[in-house]
């Protein structure tokens, strides 16, 4: 579990915000918080989709499903 | 927390402000204020109070902690009392005070025009049918019963009445054919101009009394109850009644412009050039909506063919005019757009002859720029388009030889 | 039949409110009434179109059970491309063609009631069961009532099947308390919002505004806009609190529309918080689909490209989805340049701070608000020169003719209240703290308030769209 939000917190902060320095909590809030926006939810899907063999539904990258890494981790390893 | 108490304190300070310039630009003048003045600061006051109920809604949902909380149904149980006794009471003072003469009821002066209240009331105590019926708006309330008895000797009664559309002569002809007692008028002299039917017929024309809802269409019937619920639970309606209670303590009310004799003819007291260069003015902003149109709007063509083929079957002579304008009028129209004003005419002509020839008991003439009458300017003109006694007269000879035949088509049924 | 009038809400929803109570008693004969009252409901509007919403409905229904979801999503756009688009489409044609004599014709058969919003509907219901997000609809009538829902019918909210019609089977005998309670809240929230606020204002803009002679000068056309900003926001806002309050009277819960749009400090969070069902149609049917396909084709380092191509496409075709004119496109493509100027921005890594983040959205969105309310480019042009000045500071006396208006207590409420935080009516029904009966009184007397202004049949504004 840890292994993998550090898989998507460092891609989040590497490849879609471009600051790899940026340190993101696993309860911290993403998406209300307006951190990472609509576009960069595809790409983080496309990336879970590659490397996780899991697929998020077009309509369940929002906030409602999932707004921090934790619970985006547990949704993927629900999944998997 | 701190943004929603910088809306409470902007909300309070700036309706308190308004108020206070508000008085300072009307109600200081409250004495002397006019009818439209008194309804104007009547309503912006009651828009203002209004907010204030807004704002302190929200601030009662703002306050932190209860001493008495009540349960969601007491809340509900609440809201319906308030409404039902808000809307009793708003009900109550439109019918009690009657301002737009809905109901027949003459408790207090209504302080709209009210041809349509008086001239059936004036219409049901007639002895005996007429001959002639004028349908119309207030263009034709000038057309004299007593000059066409003389010069034709049909018996007639006006019943023309302002802003007088083909709902209103759908109604009227409804009403003259219900009546048991007495046998229907044979001819009907129709006021029509253009504008009439280039429009859609819409929900905000009704202005029939409830008491003429058995005599409607059931769009015209559902038309006029939604017209009469607006009004009665309008603003509007609680303003004057409001003006009507405060003068009737205060004074006697302005003079009407327009009164009624027996025979439904409209009498005007006599106005001065600077009357009639003001209204001109006024009327000069819709001249080109009164003499231009694009086409004849379907949904008004089948009202009119509708109350045509009714009067058909009950053998009722229909002549139908354009009332003459202003020459001063016509000018103006033509100048701005020529094109569109005599495109009008020969929309208006080939759809007459048309609806003429597939219905014999019509008879068209239009009169809308019909020199005679509408050269003589402010002597025939009480403004753009209300006629002089005079000029109806001559209007009335113009249509002598129609009025003539379909009363022969009549007879001859 | 237009939810803010008196003959709606004095005769319509009494009535219809109490025969639902009284006379069904499963779910089933309750959807069923549901679709009848709908259906009521549509035809008084007008009967024309009634076969328009039904033969659409029917036809959705049945290429979803066959598995023919194209031709389904391509039923519901022609439908909307004849109703809506085509006229404007003829024109374009025409103009570019007239060189070569070419002609077509115009169709005048005018503008089904809320098509836009229920052929949304339409196409979400179709690629969800496509996609197996959700399964499809049992039977015929559940599907009609969805599709024709009184409420949201004639300017959304547009929600998906299985959120509402999944309400549909399970819809309570007898409404709770708090429903009831939230409902008329709700309802008495959205007419205030509309008819005191939005009407004031929407009143004087119908006047002299209307027409470029009719203003002139810096101060009257920021007046304009920005009183514009505040009456379609009260305006939509106010018909979407009266759409859900109505609809939790029947016991079904609609999706939200609004959350303080204006509170917003950049283009991403005003799209979270503006007109939110039909953004999130768009981001679920279209962005992200179109998002994923150009990051799948065009790779990850292309992904800059790919963003900007995916916010332009979606925003200019939420502008088109507003009407069939160029100032809708214009001011979609607009937005999607803004929400790509902010994507730019937000790689530099420098984040602005609040108060200098929201005074910029705000300009940006009231200068959008104009492209979106110029009904030519005549107006356009001219709105625009005043509002940068070139057309002098307008009169004294013009100016204080307006400060007279009803509008501008309104106007000055209306703001204070948009930038509150406290404009929702969703805001207002927790009631952690407790309820108190000067709170219900207070709605009662605003929701007659309310009526009583409504001398004329004035329309919502998102009605036409």
């Amino acid at each position: 579990m840890n292994e993998l939000i550090e898989k998507l917190a460092s891609y989040i902060s590497k490849d879609i915000l471009k600051q790899p320095s940026r340190v993101i909590q696993p309860d911290e809030a993403i998406i209300s918080s307006g951190l990472i926006d609509s576009f960069s939810l595809v790409d983080l899907g496309l990336f879970i989709e590659d490397n996780f063999g899991v697929r998020i539904d077009d309509t369940e990258l929002n906030k409602e499903t999932f707004d921090t890494l934790e619970q985006l981790a547990s949704l993927i390893q629900s999944r998997q | 927390m701190k943004s929603k108490i910088g809306f409470f304190l902007a909300a309070y300070v700036s309706l308190f402000a308004y108020a206070i310039y508000f008085w300072v630009e009307y109600a200081r003048k409250l004495q002397s204020l006019s009818f439209n003045e008194f309804t104007t600061t009547f309503q912006r006051y009651a828009l203002l109070g209004s907010l204030l109920v807004f704002a302190l809604a929200l601030w009662e949902h703002k306050r932190a902690g209860t001493p008495h909380p009540i349960s969601a149904d007491a809340g509900s149980k609440t809201w319906t009392a308030v409404v039902i006794c808000l809307l009793s009471a708003t009900l109550a003072l439109s019918i009690y005070v009657n301002p737009h003469a809905r109901i027949s009821a003459h408790r207090f002066p209504f302080v709209t025009p009210s041809a349509r209240s008086i001239k059936l009331d004036l219409y049901q105590k007639l002895n005996s049918s007429p001959d002639l019926a004028v349908f119309g708006s207030s263009r034709a309330f000038t057309i004299s019963p007593a000059y066409i008895q003389k010069k034709l000797g049909y018996k007639t009664f006006n019943l023309s009445v302002e802003s007088g559309k083909m709902e209103d002569a759908q109604t009227f002809l409804n009403l003259l054919l219900a009546s048991p007692s007495a046998p229907h008028p044979s001819v009907i002299l129709l006021e029509l101009s253009a504008s009439d039917l280039i429009r859609t017929i819409s929900v905000d024309d009704g202005l029939l009394p409830i008491s003429l809802v058995p005599y409607m269409s059931y769009s015209m019937k559902a038309r006029t109850i939604t017209s009469t619920m607006r009004d009665f639970w309008g603003m509007q309606s609680l303003s004057d009644s409001v003006y009507i209670l405060a003068n009737s303590v205060l004074g006697p009310s302005a003079p009407r412009t327009w009164s009624f004799e027996q025979d439904g003819v409209g009498v005007r007291a006599p106005t001065d050039t600077k009357t009639y260069n003001e209204e001109m003015k006024r009327v000069s902003n819709y001249v080109t909506i009164e003499l231009s149109c694009a086409r004849i709007n379907k949904q008004s063509a089948a009202f009119l063919e509708e109350i045509v083929a009714t009067a058909e079957n009950a053998h009722i002579g229909m002549v139908i005019y354009s009332s003459p304008v202003n020459n001063w009028l016509y000018d103006e129209a033509m100048k701005r757009d020529a094109e569109g004003v005599s495109h009008c005419k020969k929309v208006l002509r080939s759809y007459m002859s048309s609806l003429a020839a597939s219905h014999p008991n019509v008879f068209f003439k239009n009169l809308s720029y019909y020199p005679p009458v509408s050269n003589m300017k402010e002597r025939g003109f009480y403004d753009g388009i209300h006629l002089k006694p005079r000029a109806s007269e001559l209007v009335v000879d113009a249509l002598s030889s129609e009025l003539i035949a379909a009363y022969q088509w009549s007879q001859e049924r | 039949m237009n939810l803010i009038s008196h003959e709606f809400l004095l005769l319509f929803l009494p009535f219809t409110f109490a025969a639902y109570y009284w006379f069904t008693k499963t779910p089933r004969q309750k959807t069923f009434f549901l679709l009848v009252v709908s259906y009521l409901f549509y035809s008084l509007a007008g009967l024309k179109f009634v076969p328009v919403l039904f033969g659409l409905s029917l036809a959705t229904y049945a290429l979803a059970k066959w598995n023919k979801f194209g031709w389904g999503v391509l039923i519901n756009l022609a439908a909307l491309i004849l109703f809506k688009y085509w006229n404007f489409g003829v024109e374009n044609l025409n103009l570019i063609f007239s060189a070569f004599g070419a002609k077509m014709n115009l169709l005048n058969f005018g503008l089904p009631l809320g098509l836009s919003f229920f052929i949304f509907k339409h196409i979400g219901y179709l690629l969800d069961v496509q996609q197996k997000r959700c399964a499809p609809a049992a039977d015929f009538w559940t599907f009609a009532a969805f599709s024709a829902y009184f409420p949201q019918i004639s300017a959304g909210p547009i929600s998906g099947y299985k959120d509402t019609a999944g309400q549909f089977d399970a819809l309570p005998n007898k409404l709770s308390g708090e429903r009831l309670y939230a409902g008329l809240i709700f309802l008495s929230m959205g007419m205030a919002k509309k008819s005191l606020i939005a009407n004031s204002i929407g009143l004087l803009l119908a006047g002299k505004f209307n027409s470029i002679e009719g203003f002139s000068g810096f101060f009257p056309a920021w007046y304009l806009v920005i009183a514009y900003t505040a009456q379609l926001y009260f305006d939509f806002s106010g018909y979407t609190d009266m759409a859900l309050g109505v609809s939790m009277l029947f016991g079904v819960s609609l999706p939200p529309n609004f959350n303080n749009p204006y509170l917003a400090t950049d283009p991403a969070g005003f799209w979270n918080r503006w007109h939110i069902s039909l953004s999130t149609w768009f981001r679920n049917y279209l962005f992200n689909p179109l998002s994923r396909g150009f990051l799948k084709s065009w790779g990850s380092p292309k992904r800059e490209q790919a963003q900007y191509a995916a916010n332009l496409i979606t925003m200019s075709l939420i502008g088109l989805w507003h009407g069939a004119g160029w100032g809708y496109i214009l001011w979609g493509a607009y937005h999607g340049l803004l929400l790509n100027f902010h994507a730019w921005w937000k790689r530099l890594n420098r984040p602005l701070p609040v108060y200098i983040g929201r005074p910029i959205l705000l300009f940006s969105v009231v200068l959008g608000w104009a492209l979106f309310m110029s009904p030519n480019f005549a107006y356009l042009n001219h709105l625009f020169l005043q509002l940068f000045g070139f057309g002098g500071l307008g009169s004294l006396d013009a100016l204080k003719a307006l400060s007279l208006e009803s509008a501008t207590p309104a106007l000055i409420f209306g703001l204070a209240l948009a930038f509150s935080g406290f404009s929702e009516a969703a805001a207002l029904t927790d009631e952690s703290n407790g309820r108190r009966v000067w709170q219900m009184a207070l709605w009662g007397a605003l929701a007659i308030l309310s009526l009583l202004f409504l001398q004329k049949n004035i329309q919502f504004l998102y009605v036409q769209f």
